[in-house]
């Protein structure tokens, strides 16, 4: 990749969207499945207000978004305080808040492709697997998350995406530093911010392209390993 | 093994108010579709608790409304053969025999094969089961029921969903089950045939109600009130007397109180009586 000319800078923002994205989707992976088996599964008593809640991020704008995580998670606000105070554990200003912002934004994605692979699930097949003897957490285990697993994967990979472009709440909860907060987009708004940042706003994109066009083409292929196990 | 069930149950407009016994053999519930008989046995494999009533086998009580006890379906050891198979997709054959082993306190390596081998089963252990036929898949789906060590066998229409050809290859299969395993078995069915052929009691249900049982020649007496119809080991024994022999053809003709028959070869001499076993299920579908 020497042949683009990609600065130091450059690589840590890749790096660091990498890292960010990764581990977005991986802690919103289980509660992700949790809030989509609730509300695919149970009736219970305010669960439009849930489902709306969970669908607020992709409806409102990013910046506002952005801008309630500042006011709950930041240095200031009483649950940032806690946080750091007892746990030792920050999110304004730090990569983790990034992680915490792309999160957010892509949770919505993730449930509604998970509730959506749950609601199609042949429940007969998991009362047959109870009558041979399955509690209800094997049930789960060995009958429907295989099931559902071409909607975990999409809802993984829409939440990776999300998070590789977040940019609106990104900024506004944790700001823009190099190295620690400038992720991908963000360093691609700088670029153009500045006078003689073309080439590295070009170089940038490609990569950011790229990447993106990899993660697709990853889930096709693995949609398309597991449905023909499960069809 | 002695089992007692006596169960109410409202859905909607639909009253299911059951109640039967049964001491081991294959207890059939007959009756028309709509008649709440799979409602009936759900309750007993613990996948709809009724509003009220008891359901006992032997000295394990699996439900009883007054005492507020409902084993839940996995600890009750019902083995289920549902109507339509209900494989899992995305395992093997051999996955889905074996799913119930995981849980069965005790395993045994040789009643497995036994099983596998009574099924047939042994040539379609590596294949999925998108790839079987509806008999074939009727046959896994007993043998994992069977294959999970249950204490009683409830079988849904297992033949329902299949053609004639197919119905024929399975009964011998639930024959042997009956005889060989030694396993009691509740059979639901709206087909007579299939009940003359299987049942060793048979309860009758018509609109949510159980109304009748006993044996199936009180439930279904012959016809002409004689005793053409014997049961023997699950077939239906006909006593028919020769009428004449073709040479041109090669056939015998037979006859019988309720029609005429007609078979391959020479079987003995004009009004000698003979005995013929038959499948009551083809001895149905060969009807004039």
């Amino acid at each position: 990749m020497n042949w683009l000319n990609i600065e130091p800078e450059e690589w840590t923002a890749i790096y660091l969207s990498l890292k960010v994205a990764v581990w977005a989707t991986t802690v919103s992976l289980p509660l992700g499945i949790a809030t989509a088996m609730l509300l695919a599964r149970s009736q219970f008593w305010g669960k439009s207000l849930v489902n709306g809640f969970v669908h607020l991020p992709l409806v409102m704008p990013p910046v506002v978004t952005g801008y309630v995580l500042l006011l709950t998670f930041g240095k200031r606000a009483p649950l940032g305080e806690f946080l750091s105070q007892y746990l030792g554990f920050t999110f304004s200003f730090r990569w983790t808040g990034a992680a915490l912002a792309c999160g957010v934004m892509g949770f919505p994605l993730m449930v509604r492709a998970i509730r959506l692979s749950i609601e199609v699930v042949d429940r007969k097949l998991e009362a047959a697997a109870s009558t041979l003897g399955a509690n209800p957490m094997w049930v789960f285990v060995t009958i429907t998350l295989p099931l559902i697993l071409p909607g975990i994967i999409a809802g993984m990979i829409l939440t990776f995406a999300k998070a590789m472009g977040e940019f609106g709440a990104t900024i506004t909860f944790v700001s823009n530093i190099p190295g620690e907060t400038q992720t991908l987009p963000s360093l691609i708004y700088t670029f153009t911010q500045v006078p003689g940042g073309d080439g590295g706003a070009l170089r940038l994109t490609l990569i950011s392209i790229a990447l993106s066009l990899l993660a697709l083409l990853a889930s096709e292929y693995l949609a398309r390993r597991v449905g023909r196990h499960i069809q | 093994m002695t089992m007692r069930v006596e169960v109410e149950h409202r859905l909607g407009t639909f009253k299911l108010a059951a109640m039967f016994e049964t001491s081991g053999g294959l207890t059939a519930l007959y009756g028309d579709s709509g008649s709440g008989k799979t409602t009936l046995v759900n309750t007993i494999a613990g996948l709809i608790a009724p509003q009220k009533g008891i359901i006992v086998i032997d000295d394990v009580v699996l439900f009883d409304s007054d005492k507020n006890i409902n084993i839940p379906s996995h600890k009750r050891r019902i083995g289920y053969v549902f109507q339509d198979a209900r494989l899992f997709p995305h395992f093997s054959v051999k996955q889905n025999l074996l799913y119930g082993k995981w849980f069965a306190a005790r395993s045994n390596k040789t009643e497995t094969e036994k099983i596998i081998d009574l099924l047939g089963l042994g040539k379609l252990l590596h294949r999925m089961p998108h790839n079987l036929s509806g008999g074939e898949r009727q046959r896994v789906g007993m043998g994992r029921a069977l294959l999970s060590s249950p204490r009683l066998l409830l079988m849904d229409e297992p033949l329902a969903s299949l053609d004639d050809a197919r119905k024929l290859e399975i009964m011998p299969y639930i024959e042997q089950l009956r005889d060989e395993m030694g396993i009691p078995i509740i059979y639901v069915s709206h087909s007579v045939s299939e009940v003359m052929a299987l049942a060793t009691k048979i309860v009758l249900m018509s609109h949510g109600k159980t109304t009748t049982s006993g044996t199936p020649s009180q439930i279904f007496p012959p016809p002409t009130g004689s005793s053409i119809f014997q049961r023997n080991a699950g077939r239906v024994l006909l006593e028919l007397k020769i009428e004449s022999f073709n040479r041109l053809t090669d056939t015998t003709l037979l006859s019988g109180p309720s029609g005429k028959l007609r078979i391959k070869g020479y079987i003995g001499k004009k009004g000698e009586t003979v005995e013929m076993s038959y499948l009551a299920a083809k001895l149905k579908d060969s009807e004039p």
